[in-house]
């Protein structure tokens, strides 16, 4: 059941990532990326590794994707920005993506096992949660007004005017 | 009268609450109700004196509070007296001329109770960790202040604040990262007790001492203090000169108290020296009187450093010093306010005949002058004798004669000021503006009294910072 699910997610990752490869429009190409995140996710998810998931999406499908998008909503010339033909250059990546495909196949021949634990106490979420909500919430709620005095200031010193 | 720790601790934790509390009712309130838009200074000067009132007598011990992070003590109460002052002359000053643009003033006192809030927790914190996350509330919103108005001079003086500033603080957050590799805790009592260092663990020091040292503008990590000063709106730059540096003078102090010897304090010894030579022949060629205040600045943050050497006394000069030290540069910040008619404000020949149309105002500002300069009977001789004399005991003669000679150049600059003022026939028939703000007036003049008063009458706020530095 479990391997099931890592190849079903496995695949989609590979699928949206061959696809991602091959699109032309940035948004497009941004939601075939957010698709892969999010297949990563599920499998850490098949792996029992809750915090890892939870990372991968805040973060990565999260936090990184809208960064994304809202970079190509803010600059519209990377929307006509197509990559120039150059065979120097697609030689080059080739040859890169073929030496991270050795190095990956030699890795993944020595891992014979698939580590997991079925335990959600192991995961580290757990842990985490309590130092983070325990020994450590005072600098906690202390990173929360940074944050905040961040946002503050960022739109003091970007935001429109407004009209007296 | 029995001493009831958690009674105390309430009283005391509700003044860095009811900063953030008035920090969200000065940008929040005038959202809502319209009648408010443009009463936030008076909120916010209102909201500080509140706080005042939750100053209790210092309890007789020390008491730890969240897991170590934080710290208070007779020492803490001490140095947050010391903020909160500042924090009320800079609302003053910003109340007398505003210098938020129309519309952005919550955001500009929402940015300074932050900023306080941040120097609060630094002055008490009891580890590295909450002391670099204090650093960094502190440190963002005077990013912002300094731009606050988005003019040319402000936005230069914002970005180059920031982008050093945040070079400053990944050096002392790598550092961190090094020294929670290696020791067990990042607390620092706790890493006193450790064993001594090794070469990783120096490294680790250096990056978190480099960080500090930003802070606190010591040479050669004072390149935006200028710049900064100068772009900065003028209330800004005298919050800068009188909080921000206070903040990273007790940091640095923590993390050279931790070292009784070998290459840390040689490494301080020499940033000690380059900073009291640099400062004071940088500050010889200065027009402006902000860039000026700002090499004073830097300078006064070596003779700082040069207390630190001095160990117990040291320290308890330190604490004097800092005070002293704040009521001169607000006060003479408070006349570059008065008198600036630009941003960058005026230019040292602009005070001529000063003395002829503002004599009052002439002689305060030669009073922090010479309290700058280090001049008997004002407080910053006093500061400097008690700074100067700790190190001597500790056996550092020689970084004190270097101190001393640099304290004589400075002489120059300090002077020059006063003469031109009181001597110099002024150019274009001396146009001050007649009519200032009469808060500003009061916060300069009030200023003049303490450096006055603290000199002749030392021994009260010395005894004050006596009793403080016993609980570090």
């Amino acid at each position: 059941m479990i391997a099931a699910a890592v190849y079903f997610f496995g695949a989609v990752a590979a699928l949206a990532t061959l696809l991602m490869l091959f699109q032309r429009e940035p948004v497009k190409a941004a939601m075939l990326m957010l698709t892969a995140l999010l297949a990563t996710a599920g499998i850490y998810l098949a792996l029992s590794a809750q915090l890892l998931a939870a990372l991968q999406i805040i973060l990565y499908a999260g936090a990184i994707m809208t960064l994304f998008i809202v970079a190509l909503t803010v600059l519209p010339q990377a929307w006509r920005d197509h990559p120039e033909k150059k065979p120097f250059l697609k030689v080059l990546g080739l040859a890169a993506a073929a030496i991270i495909l050795t190095e990956l196949v030699k890795v993944s021949a020595v891992l014979k096992t698939v580590l997991r634990s079925t335990d959600f106490s192991e995961t580290g979420a757990l842990a985490l949660a309590q130092q983070l909500f325990g020994r450590f919430a005072f600098q906690f709620e202390l990173l929360s007004l940074v944050i905040l005095a961040s946002i503050v200031a960022a739109v003091a010193l970007a935001a429109k005017r407004r009209p007296a | 009268m029995t001493f009831d720790p958690v009674a105390y601790a309430a009283s005391a934790l509700a003044g860095p609450l009811l900063l953030v509390l008035a920090a969200f009712g000065c940008l929040l309130l005038p959202l809502f109700f319209k009648a408010l838009r443009g009463t936030q200074g008076m909120i916010a000067l209102g909201a500080v004196l509140v706080v005042l009132i939750f100053f209790r007598q210092a309890p007789p011990a020390q008491l730890s509070f969240f897991s170590g992070a934080l710290n208070l003590s007779p020492l803490s109460s001490y140095l947050w007296a010391f903020a909160m002052g500042v924090l009320a002359l800079f609302f003053a000053l910003s109340l007398a001329k505003p210098p938020a643009p129309e519309g952005s003033e919550g955001e500009y006192y929402f940015l300074a109770f932050m900023a306080t809030t941040g120097l609060l927790v630094m002055m008490a914190a009891g580890d590295l960790f909450t002391a670099f996350i204090a650093l960094e509330l502190l440190s963002l919103p005077v990013y912002a202040l300094a731009g606050i108005r988005r003019s040319k001079p402000g936005i230069e003086a914002a970005y180059k604040y920031f982008m050093l500033g945040a070079f400053g603080s990944g050096m002392t957050v790598m550092g961190i990262a090094v020294l929670n590799a290696l020791y067990p805790s990042l607390d620092f009592v706790a890493l006193k007790a450790a064993a001594p260092a090794g070469q990783l663990a120096l490294a680790g020091f250096l990056l978190v001492i480099s960080g500090f040292a930003f802070k606190t503008a010591l040479v050669p990590f004072h390149m935006w203090v200028p710049d900064a000063y100068e772009g900065a709106p003028t209330q800004v730059s005298a919050f800068m000169g009188a909080a921000v540096k206070a903040g990273g003078v007790v940091l640095l102090w923590r993390v050279f108290s931790l070292f009784d010897g070998g290459p840390i304090r040689e490494i301080f010894w020499w940033l000690t020296v380059i900073t009291a030579v640099f400062a004071n022949l940088a500050a010889l060629a200065q027009n402006g009187l902000k860039r000026l205040l700002a090499y004073s600045s830097i300078a006064h943050a070596g003779y700082i450093a040069v207390a630190f050497f001095g160990g117990q006394r040291g320290w308890e000069a330190v604490l004097y010093y800092l005070p002293v030290y704040a009521m001169a540069t607000i006060g003479a910040f408070g006349v570059v306010l008065i008198l600036e008619k630009d941003e960058k404000g005026p230019k040292i020949d602009d005070l001529a005949g000063l003395a002829k149309t503002r004599p009052w105002l002439a002689a305060a500002m030669a009073a922090f002058m010479f309290s700058l300069a280090g001049v008997p009977p004002l407080a910053g001789f006093f500061a400097k004798f008690y700074a100067f004399a700790g190190a001597v005991a500790g056996g550092y003669t020689s970084l004190v004669v270097i101190a001393v000679i640099m304290s004589a150049v400075s002489i120059y600059y300090y002077l020059r000021v006063t003469v031109v003022m009181y001597m110099k026939v002024p150019a274009n028939g001396g146009d001050h503006p007649v009519e200032a703000p009469g808060l500003a007036e009061a916060v300069v003049f009030l200023m003049a009294a303490g450096v006055l008063l603290a000199g002749l009458f030392s021994r009260p706020l010395l005894a004050l910072a006596a009793e403080a530095s016993r609980w570090f």
